[in-house]
């Protein structure tokens, strides 16, 4: 028997919070529990807080909402604030150690846990698996048996995994989170920062910028390119996803990644 | 460095609001550079509808007017008539302009009333999660090949010094161009100008930025671009 269990998941969109909701949702219920997910985002669908709810009961679900949730995930500094509402002092917090501090979440924290999923997927993989290690985390906490979670994930990101090293990376992370230990530490700062300010790529007379504040990891300069001179890099930007990098030898300075890109994020040009 | 940003821009409000990848923000990236290019920016009102194109109330540093669903046109019709020294410009997506506001649109054309009105066609409504809009093609991997041609029905209806356009996300040169001379119609002229911009959504199309550009090569195949002509026989 397992006691009723209310879990709320926040991050900013894209981050795959309601990945990690949808699997866990998924596994649940092959385990034989009930469960309830409710996701919830602004109309932006990307780039604002994005929240998930799930209750997970051996009987019935009455009720899909709550008041006070028993575990809090919180991946993204600027998503506190959605948190903050369902915590209290009883509410076990996981949070990304790599980008934030904990004084925010929660004043007096008995039952806090820093895990470095930003800081642990880039150093490993890249960026955008973090997800997936808090995914094997919380799994790990709710006794969900590690096959079945990546059975589930493989055939949710199916489309995304059709390639041999991106699945195999992706069970990694799922293995990595499910065997890591959360940190146990006093979190009062963040000790990974994503990039921030204007990146600049110098060289052979040409310069290339790329601000960070502003690139939204569209990928549209990447397959935009025509001599494939910019690549996604394992830098994170401020919006938690990879930024692109600019092979600086190899452009031309033709000006097409500025021209197409809709954040104004990236330059090139010739030094004066 | 050169500037990242046209001088339109309000730069205080960026990163904008719209998705990574957004067709919105490349199209007012350019329509931007039109407006500077023909330094308009304090003589202008922009009129903006329900759905994504909201999301730009407080993309530039121009009067911005937030109207109901479908009414953009009708709003800034209004305007110039109060107005009539300014630039009134309509900015809504397929949705507004083709379905819930397309009476408004086609009274404005019938009328010539000297507006410009700019519709984004990314073939869906994006806002509420991607669900068929009007300018959805029967088959969305290119089988069937009618699509709603909401410039070549304007062209039929439209006085003859109207102006009526098509550009493409996919081509930011030529979109800037027909940004002009559509802004530059409606007080050349006295005239009703309209373009229509294919766009991309890589949210809702569940796309990449490759795949996304690959979907709106199939739509420019199938619409048009550059300047329509206008079909004055029945005028």
């Amino acid at each position: 028997m397992m006691k009723k269990t209310k879990i709320i998941i926040v991050g900013m969109g894209g981050q795959g919070v309601q990945t990690i909701a949808k699997i866990l949702a998924l596994t649940a219920a092959q385990k034989g529990l009930e469960v309830s997910y409710i996701p919830q985002f602004g109309v932006e669908q990307r780039g604002t807080p994005s929240v998930a709810f799930i209750t997970l009961d051996s009987k019935k679900v009455n009720y899909p909402l709550f008041d006070i949730a028993d575990w809090a995930v919180v991946l993204h500094p600027r998503a506190i604030a959605e948190a903050v509402k369902y915590v209290d002092k009883k509410t076990k917090t996981i949070f990304d150690s790599s980008l934030m501090g904990v004084e925010k979440i929660n004043k007096k924290p008995v039952d806090i846990f820093g895990l470095p999923a930003v800081k642990l997927a880039t150093e490993n993989f890249s960026s955008r698996l973090a997800n997936l290690i808090v995914l094997g985390q919380v799994s790990r906490i709710l006794e969900l048996p590690f096959e079945l979670a990546w059975k589930n994930t493989a055939e949710t990101l199916e489309k995304k995994l059709k390639n041999e090293t991106a699945r195999k990376a992706s069970r990694d992370a799922l293995l990595l989170g499910y065997e890591n230990l959360l940190e146990k530490k006093s979190f009062s700062k963040p000790d990974y920062r994503p990039k921030a300010g204007t990146i600049i790529f110098d060289g052979d007379g040409k310069q290339g910028f790329l601000i960070s504040e502003h690139c939204k990891s569209c990928g549209i300069c990447v397959a935009k390119c025509p001599i494939g001179a910019i690549k996604m890099g394992h830098n994170t930007g401020v919006f938690a996803s990879p930024l692109p990098e600019i092979d600086i030898a190899k452009c031309s300075v033709c000006g097409t990644c500025s021209l197409f890109c809709p954040d104004g994020a990236i330059k090139t040009e010739r030094k004066k | 460095m050169d500037k990242l940003f046209p001088k339109s821009y309000k730069q205080e409000t960026k990163p904008h609001l719209f998705c990574p990848g957004c067709g919105h923000a490349a199209i007012l990236k350019q329509l931007g550079e039109a407006i500077d290019e023909l330094g308009v920016q304090k003589n202008m009102a922009l009129g903006i509808d329900i759905g994504c194109s909201l999301l730009a109330w407080n993309f530039f540093d121009i009067d911005t007017a937030q109207t109901h669903h479908g009414r953009t046109a009708s709003v800034m019709v209004g305007y110039k008539m109060a107005r009539p020294e300014r630039l009134a410009v309509a900015y809504m997506g397929d949705g507004g302009a083709y379905a819930i506001g397309l009476q408004s649109l086609l009274h404005a054309v019938l009328r010539n009333e000297p507006i410009t009105v700019i519709v984004v066609n990314n073939e869906n409504y994006s806002m509420t999660g991607g669900q068929k809009s009007p300018t959805t093609r029967k088959s969305a991997e290119g089988g069937d090949l009618r699509g709603f041609k909401g410039p070549e029905m304007i062209s039929h209806l439209a006085a003859k010094n109207a102006w009526v356009g098509r550009g493409s996300v996919g081509n930011p040169r030529q979109l800037r161009v027909l940004f002009k001379k559509a802004l530059a119609n409606q007080m050349e002229n006295k005239s009703f100008s309209f373009l229509e911009v294919l766009s991309i959504c890589p949210v809702n199309w569940k796309t990449d930025a490759a795949a996304s550009f690959e979907r709106l090569k199939e739509m420019e195949k199938i619409y048009s671009l550059g300047e329509i002509k206008i079909d004055d026989e029945k005028n």
